[in-house]
């Protein structure tokens, strides 16, 4: 693990970069967003005790998003190779980690999706 | 100037300050990184040996990983478990290692085969009228032979003690009968070239060079050279009981932007090096395996099969270099050895240094072909003309240990550029 301090506007990842970590936020505010042609979205901000940039550790997609410090922000860092191994060494921990992993991405996924039934006419929605 | 100008300004100012105190002790760094190397130049390959030795061993280290020991547990099991391993291997090889008595056996025994072979290479058969090849063959082979015969004659105390050795002393038994023949016949042995006339007025050509005198502080070298050389159990030790301290330390220092490519860089550059050093022992282990498979197949005793195939099996991490040396150990023995039983059927016991260089060839090919491409794959090909350049290179700056060193820096320095710039354009930072 790696710890990391970030200053008020520092980029953390940048979205379309190769994903290599984890990020586990020990103080301060993190700002998860998306740049669409000219403007901004902002997914989430994040405060102590949250994570983000966990897809890096399932795979080698580029980042989805942006991740960017509101204030001085310190991470704990996870890195990928790292948690590969854990497994080898210390399955049981690395399997805790990757059941807590798979909960916290199903439930993001389902608050993905109450969203877009929020948002989207009941007709629209599709599973293709 | 309102509050949100003000805050901005004073953010402006200490951005641009701190990229000027990164830029000035990224040079400090570097000038006296620089200096240092310069004036400890002694100090690096020691360094080097004990890192590579423990970036080697580090398979071990991790297969002592267990939850519930504690680190510095696990890496003295680790340290035991190779220390135990290189006793049994060097109290293996120690026995085959020539002490002073065989070391002269074989100075005699390979110093008559030699002449004997030489001899009926151009001896002129009865039957025929004149050997065609012969004068030819004199004129070309009888200086290398004059040479051999000079590096091989025993110097006036060596005499001594053989026959001291062929009489029974120091607690041995006699040498062999034969050898003592062998010994006499050297001294019968002249010379092959006769030397030209010297010019009138010219000096004694074989006068012997005057005394030097030892030079000053070769003692003291040589204690610096062993002192420095202490570094490196030192340097292995120390990185055996590192737990991941030394990488969050180099990671720490790398600015936040380039935090998950140094991450990225430095895992695949370790990946790169640990793959090419393993797979380079493991290809030495091939090839003295087939080495020694081979040589006792051609009836060479095994213990003298393994110790040519362990010394070829490690000089095989000089590129060429390893195959020459391979071809001249096993060549020399097979001149001196005697009553030699193949164990394929069919082959002819004198004609034993022929079978061993063609053993050499086939390992060789065999190691180019099948060991190579296999173990090391072809993420780690460097091109023959750079393999030769870096070995010449390596030998001219450090002697053997360049030449050892030579390719593994050339495979580092390629897969860190190639590393870096792929990644670089990954994070879009070129």
């Amino acid at each position: 693990m790696f710890e990391r301090t970030y200053d008020v506007d520092e980029s953390i990842f940048e979205e379309g970069q190769p994903g290599a970590a984890l990020f586990l936020i020990l103080d301060g505010k993190v700002a998860v967003e998306v740049l669409r042609e000219t403007s901004t979205t902002r997914l989430a901000v994040l405060e102590k005790g949250a994570f983000f940039g966990e897809m890096a550790l399932l795979d080698e997609t580029p980042r989805s998003a942006t991740a960017r410090a509101l204030e001085p922000t310190r991470t704990l860092a996870l890195y990928r190779n790292d948690l590969n191994g854990l497994v080898h060494r210390d399955a049981k921990t690395a399997c805790q980690i990757y059941r807590s992993l798979a909960g916290m991405i199903a439930e993001r996924l389902r608050l993905t999706n109450e969203l877009v039934q929020i948002k989207t006419p009941a007709d629209d929605v599709g599973l293709g | 100037m309102s509050n949100g100008q003000d805050f901005e300004q004073v953010a402006r100012e200490r951005k641009t300050r701190r990229s000027v105190f990164h830029l000035a002790f990224a040079a400090l760094t570097l000038l006296v990184g620089g200096l240092l190397i310069w004036k400890l130049s002694s100090l690096i390959l020691p360094i080097v040996v004990g890192g590579l030795l423990a970036f080697v061993f580090r398979p071990v280290k991790e297969r002592f990983r267990i939850r519930w020991l504690p680190h510095e547990v696990q890496v003295l099991c680790s340290f035991a478990a190779i220390g135990l391993v290189l006793f049994f291997a060097f109290n293996t090889l120690r026995k085959h290692i020539p002490d002073e008595e065989q070391k002269l056996e074989f100075k005699v025994r390979l110093k008559y085969k030699l002449n004997e072979k030489y001899q009926q290479l151009i001896a002129k058969p009865a039957e025929e009228k004149s050997n065609a090849l012969a004068p030819l063959i004199e004129k070309e082979l009888g200086p290398l032979m004059d040479k051999f015969n000079q590096s091989l004659e025993l110097n006036p105390e060596e005499r001594n003690l053989f026959l001291k050795y062929a009489a029974g002393y120091n607690g041995k038994p006699p040498i062999e009968s034969k050898f003592v023949d062998y010994f006499r016949a050297n001294q019968h042995t002249g010379k092959y070239v006769i030397p030209e006339k010297a010019p009138a007025g010219a000096g004694p050509q074989n006068a012997p060079a005057p005394a030097q005198p030892p030079a000053a502080g070769e003692g003291a070298s040589l204690e610096n050279k062993l002192s420095a050389w202490m570094l490196a159990p030192l340097i292995f030790i120390f990185l055996g009981f590192d737990n991941g301290q030394i990488r969050r330390f180099f990671i720490g220092l790398v600015p936040n932007r380039y935090f998950e490519l140094s991450l990225t860089v430095v895992d695949r550059l370790d990946d790169a090096i640990g793959k090419y050093l393993r797979g380079t022992l493991t290809e030495c282990f091939l090839v003295g395996l087939t080495l020694t498979v081979g040589l006792v197949l051609l009836g060479i005793p095994p213990g003298i099969a393994v110790a040519i195939g362990v010394v070829s099996g490690l000089l095989n991490a000089i590129p060429f270099v390893g195959t020459v040396l391979a071809l001249v150990i096993g060549v020399g023995y097979a001149l001196i050895a005697e009553n030699v039983r193949p164990l394929i059927p069919g082959l002819n016991p004198n004609d034993l240094a022929l079978y061993v260089v063609i053993l050499v060839v086939i390992t060789h090919v065999l190691d180019d072909v099948v060991f190579q491409p296999f173990v090391l794959g072809s993420a780690v090909n460097v091109h023959p003309l750079v393999v030769v350049i870096a070995i010449i290179g390596g030998s001219l700056l450090m002697g053997l240990w360049g030449m050892l060193f030579a390719i593994p820096t050339v495979v580092v320095v390629k897969t860190a550029v190639a590393t870096f710039f792929k990644e670089l354009k990954a994070y879009r930072i070129i």
